[in-house]
């Protein structure tokens, strides 16, 4: 009995470092130690396995963006600026990524990132990012971005990774609710002009509108820690992650879970159940 | 469009030609790196953060002195115009390779041979004069990191406008046309470690922007010297 406890201990350890060619490696001890931890309810920073680090989020931080905002959870560092572009396309109708997001890890948080190496993370937040918003649903404002048939306002939501530890994705999504909240997008009003074309113009100087932001979703990580289900992952419990599903919640008013909108899979469902 | 100095002499911030923004900065802001740095130049803010000296690759090892490896990056909101990549184009590949010429003359490479050095720097925000923002970020960084230099460099951009210095110039003084140069120096003293001159300047002028420039840079020498004189009670010597 005891020697079957200690190969699904070391094949836990097997998978987890397949599974993290990213950040620092510790030595089978200390993952055992965090492990077994997660398991009994205790995690090394205190926490329990549902328990948040604290989160921080400043906004209009950035000069130069429309909206911006910085989110720390605890190492974590993350900067989101929002431009809004007045893009001129033929059918404003077919044009559905209106929010679109792009990610880059900043040689910075670790020099792991250099060159292209942090991409391929990189993507996969943005790409969670994308799913996540791209529905009806969870946009009330998505007709309103198009302003005329043949001008629509893409928003460009912009994260740089300053300082990785851990929780990326939810710190992203946080980040790209304080920034699209604090967005202002200029008012503009369209008037027909020659061959069935629209020209635009800007309204009264200086008015601008913000997003409905209220039911933009959170995206959380469930994390497999042995047989815990742990959230917020630490940088080293990264490491000893087997497998990790992301959820994206929208939120009536009420806050209340209304759908559970996309399930972004980083790995097989089936070895989490 | 218009001019870059008024007829009162001003300049569109209110600035004198000769004068520097406001130098903010911070050591330290990283935990993980060995040593980092947060500069704001007037409205250019850049992050910049070292590692090392570590084990180089095999490929770069060089037995009598360690490599310099940076990267400069721009967020891609940092400007006017949203960018669309951070990093790769020309100029970003052009201003990495000024900035380890720079530091490859400034630290005391020798005394590292095999290893590695990383100067990895972020402009958050673009208001004119990155390159010369970044050198400032990273010796305030390779100071925090505890790295021997043989002096602070400083670094300070001049322009040449209706035959006046404008020093330390911002994102609307960039004009294409306006020639300008980035110089930075070892300490206090004229001993030239970076030139870059973008666009064309009369030879006849050029003694002059050169020594509006190292005078510049001295003045940016004493905030970053200060800088560092007040991080440095803070900071634990390791003998």
């Amino acid at each position: 009995m005891q020697t079957q406890a200690v190969e699904t201990e070391r094949r836990m350890i097997r998978d987890a470092e397949k599974e993290t060619d990213m950040e620092n490696r510790l030595s089978d001890g200390e993952k055992v130690f965090i492990i077994s931890g997660a398991e009994a309810d205790y995690r090394v920073d205190g926490r329990r396995c549902e328990d948040f680090r604290n989160i921080m989020v400043e906004s209009g931080v950035i000069d130069t963006t429309d909206g911006s905002a910085r989110v720390r959870f605890a190492t974590t560092d993350l900067l989101v600026g929002v431009k809004c572009e007045l893009q001129s396309v033929e059918n404003s109708a077919a044009v559905q990524d209106r929010i679109r997001f792009s990610v880059d890890c900043s040689a910075n948080a670790t020099p792991q990132f250099e060159g292209k190496g942090g991409n391929e993370f990189a993507d996969e937040i943005a790409c969670a990012l994308r799913t996540a918003y791209s529905n009806d649903y969870v946009v009330p404002d998505f007709e309103k971005l198009a302003v005329s048939p043949s001008h629509v306002w893409i928003l460009h939501v912009d994260i740089v990774i300053l300082q990785y530890g851990g929780s990326i994705i939810e710190a992203a999504s946080i980040g790209a609710i304080a920034a699209l909240t604090d967005t202002n997008i200029c008012e503009v009003e369209t008037k027909p002009a020659d061959e069935n074309r629209v020209t635009v113009e800007m309204s009264e100087m200086g008015k601008v509108w913000n997003l409905d932001t209220t039911r933009f979703p959170v995206i959380v990580s469930v994390n497999k820690l042995g047989k815990a289900n742990v959230v917020d992952c630490s940088l080293n419990e990264e490491t000893c992650i087997r497998s990790a599903v992301c959820f994206g919640f929208s939120f009536s008013n009420k806050m209340k879970p209304q759908n559970l909108y996309q399930v972004v899979q980083f790995d097989e469902l089936s070895r989490l159940m | 469009m218009m001019s870059i100095i008024s007829e009162h002499g001003y300049r569109i911030d209110g600035r004198l030609p000769h004068q520097i923004r406001n130098i903010n900065c911070r050591l330290g802001v990283y935990p993980q790196a060995e040593g980092s740095s947060y500069i704001e130049q007037g409205n250019t803010k850049i992050l910049c953060a070292v590692y090392g000296p570590h084990e180089a690759k095999r490929s770069k090892q060089l037995q009598d002195r360690c490599v310099i490896n940076c990267q400069y990056s721009v967020a891609t909101f940092s400007g006017l115009e949203r960018k669309n990549r951070p990093r790769g184009d020309r100029k970003a590949n052009e201003f990495t390779r000024l900035l380890e010429k720079t530091f490859e003359s400034a630290i005391m490479i020798n005394a590292f041979p095999g290893s590695q050095i990383d100067i990895f720097c972020e402009v958050v925000q673009n208001d004119g004069s990155l390159l010369a923002a970044c050198v400032n970020a990273a010796t305030l960084a390779l100071c925090d990191a505890g790295i021997p230099m043989k002096a602070l460099v400083s670094a300070s951009a001049c322009g040449f406008v209706d035959s006046k210095c404008l020093v330390d110039l911002s994102n609307r003084e960039e004009t294409d046309l306006t020639p300008r140069m980035t110089v930075a120096t070892l300490g206090n003293t004229s001993q030239i470690v970076l030139i870059e001159l973008e666009n064309r300047l009369h030879s006849n002028h050029l003694p002059q922007v050169l020594a509006q420039s190292t005078k510049t840079c001295a003045d940016v020498f004493e905030c970053l010297h200060a800088a560092v004189r007040a991080h440095l009670p803070g900071s634990v010597a390791i003998f």
